[in-house]
């Protein structure tokens, strides 16, 4: 289905802090908690069904968030005097990292790229930043990149926020994943940064977009989203494959994988782990819980892939887009740091 | 003149008839099994749950259970008795001296365990010292409270030990629970790069209540140095293992850092 007409209001660029999420309806809510309840007492097939609609896979174009975030950002960029830095906070799958590196690629900024992950943890750790490019301006691909969880992994970040905060890497934007920002924050807690991000997609904007016209499942997926767009995109894509595939078959409107039923505190943590990373390889990932013996952690990933919650991709283990929000909510109630979108 | 006493006595009670017997007993067990089913439900519940919910949860199940056996009582003793002041007193007088000669212990113990649930010295899901014993409180019963130790072991200590032992309370209701990990080290180093390796440490224990602050104290004794790393967990159920993962991990920084361990027991440190 094509996106319909401009829609200005749609692509917003705010500060994290103006960030809202969408409101999710309480008979959503209600519809939603029965429904995982009998999730627990019965089988999948059993869940509510509904008659199949025709649907399109819906192909966003993110064309229109690069053009608000090039308004937003025309006039600092040709500022001169301002050396400020932006610093654009992504939410997982959100497409936001996208928009913002296609952005700081067009304008031709300098990348600073952190070392790669393995090296972090080196005695020898290459602390250089690239302060020569400082008057071109310079961008970080993404700072989540830029550390790993453990003892030896944090120095390259806080080096970095030292030589950011002082000024003396000069006018640049750092692209940063939310939960790792989050965690950032307890490491080096600032305030008054200059913070950007894409608002929040109530299901009004999601039609906009071309996403189907029927607005209670629009206002389920933008609660169960946070009005992320990837995983909007994510259960419209699953839904429409589904369709595709088995034309004529009832689909559960609510259905989301749960958290294997054996789950612990270390699935948790491995979660938590994976998503604060922005994603971690098997070695990677017991460097960072040597707490949970090898075996523990293969099993804890099989569980966790077998529930669809995570995935390998390129030897990096992620939590997926459908599985995002079950995981988000099993991190919020077993009380582990969160991100604020 | 005997005569007379029994018949005072007796007018202290109505009359007990079939009837009574069976609404008393209906009541007693409808009490029974409302306290049975809250003191399996909240839990179960309160299991599904973490953190504050969960400890407020729990803290549900002795006072509703205090408020089914009173209603319980109010519903009964109007049944047995004519519930006028000169009766009260007389029943309260004659209770009380049974009490005072048979039951002192238990009864004080069942007020103890009434005042526990008023000051709240201890709630379930706090992990509490009493008399020596560390654990997490699991059940407060109208006698004795039930701990269980980090040895899986369950201890009933009765409500009595409230009057006149010292009950120290980890995390008063609430889920900060401060855990310290103790590094004893060969007093040749540099002070300030041990301690920001521990903090490090913490930092990075998924364990870690990031919403809490990390900080590390030392002293010096005769034989080294002490470190004390302290810091919170998410929930008060982990510090075991938060103390394993901190103490191993910040053992195997510090011997990266090349520093020497104390080989003076610990014991005797204090």
């Amino acid at each position: 289905m094509p996106e319909s007409s401009e829609q200005p209001t749609a692509w917003q660029w705010v500060p994290e802090s103006q960030f809202e999420v969408p409101p999710t309806p309480t008979t959503i809510a209600i519809k939603r908690w029965w429904l995982s309840l009998q999730a627990k007492l019965q089988s999948a097939d059993d869940e509510e069904a509904e008659a199949p609609q025709s649907s399109d896979a819906v192909n966003v174009n993110m064309q229109k968030g690069l053009v608000a975030l090039d308004k937003r950002l025309s006039a600092w960029l040709d500022d001169t005097d301002d050396s400020s830095i932006k610093w654009i906070i992504c939410p997982p799958h959100a497409g936001v990292d996208v928009i913002a590196r296609d952005f700081c690629q067009q304008h031709s900024l300098q990348v600073l790229s952190p070392p790669p992950r393995d090296e972090l943890t080196l005695d020898a750790l290459d602390l250089t930043l690239g302060e020569e490019n400082s008057t071109t301006g310079w961008y970080i691909p993404e700072l989540a990149h830029g550390f790993i969880r453990q003892s030896k992994g944090l120095r390259w970040v806080r080096h970095f926020f030292a030589k950011a905060m002082s000024g003396e890497l000069g006018k640049g934007v750092v692209i940063c994943d939310s939960w790792a920002w989050s965690f950032l924050q307890t490491l080096w807690p600032t305030g008054h940064l200059d913070t950007l991000t894409l608002q929040a997609f109530s299901a009004q904007q999601l039609t906009q977009l071309g996403f189907e016209k029927e607005q209670e499942h629009l206002q389920h997926l933008a609660s169960l989203s946070r009005g992320n767009l990837g995983i909007v995109s994510a259960y419209a894509e699953r839904r429409f494959r589904r369709q595709a595939s088995h034309p004529g078959a009832q689909q559960s409107r609510f259905e989301m994988p749960s958290m294997p039923a054996e789950a612990t505190d270390y699935t948790a943590f491995v979660l938590h782990m994976l998503l604060i990373h922005q994603g971690l390889s098997l070695r990677q990932l017991r460097q960072v819980l040597p707490i949970i013996s090898p075996s523990q952690l293969d099993v804890e990933l099989y569980s966790l892939r077998s529930s669809g919650l995570v995935a390998l991709t390129d030897e990096v283990w992620r939590v997926t887009a459908i599985g995002y929000p079950t995981v988000r909510q099993a991190l919020k109630s077993r009380g582990l740091w969160l991100d604020r979108f | 003149m005997d005569t007379e006493s029994v018949k005072n006595v007796a007018g202290l009670f109505k009359e007990i008839t079939a009837t009574t017997l069976i609404e008393i007993a209906v009541i007693a067990v409808l009490a029974w099994l409302a306290v049975w089913l809250s003191q399996r439900v909240i839990p179960w519940l309160a299991n599904h749950l973490h953190g504050k919910r969960r400890l407020y949860t729990l803290a549900l199940v002795p006072m509703l259970r205090i408020a089914i056996l009173v209603i319980a009582l109010l519903l009964i003793v109007p049944l047995i008795i004519e519930p006028t002041l000169q009766n009260m007193v007389a029943v309260m007088g004659a209770a009380g001296l049974a009490i005072g000669f048979a039951l002192k212990d238990y009864v004080s113990s069942l007020i103890a365990g009434i005042v526990a649930i008023h000051e709240m010295p201890y709630r379930p899901g706090d992990w509490v010292e009493v008399d020596g014993v560390y654990g997490e409180v699991k059940h407060i019963g109208m006698r004795t409270v039930e701990l269980v130790t980090n040895d899986d072991t369950v201890i009933w200590v009765p409500h009595l030990k409230l009057w006149d032992n010292l009950i120290h309370n980890a995390n008063n209701g609430g889920p900060s629970l401060m855990c310290v990990a103790e590094f004893y080290i060969r007093p040749q180093h540099d002070a300030f790069i041990i301690r920001d390796a521990l903090e490090d440490i913490a930092l990075t224990s998924p364990f870690l209540q990031l919403a809490k602050p990390v900080t590390v104290t030392l002293n010096e004794e005769p034989w080294g140095t002490r470190y004390r790393l302290k810091a919170y967990p998410i929930d008060p159920r982990q510090q075991f293992q938060f103390v394993t993962d901190l103490t191993a991990r910040g053992k195997q920084r510090l011997l990266e850092l090349g520093v020497t361990f104390s080989e003076v027991e610990t014991t005797q440190a204090h």
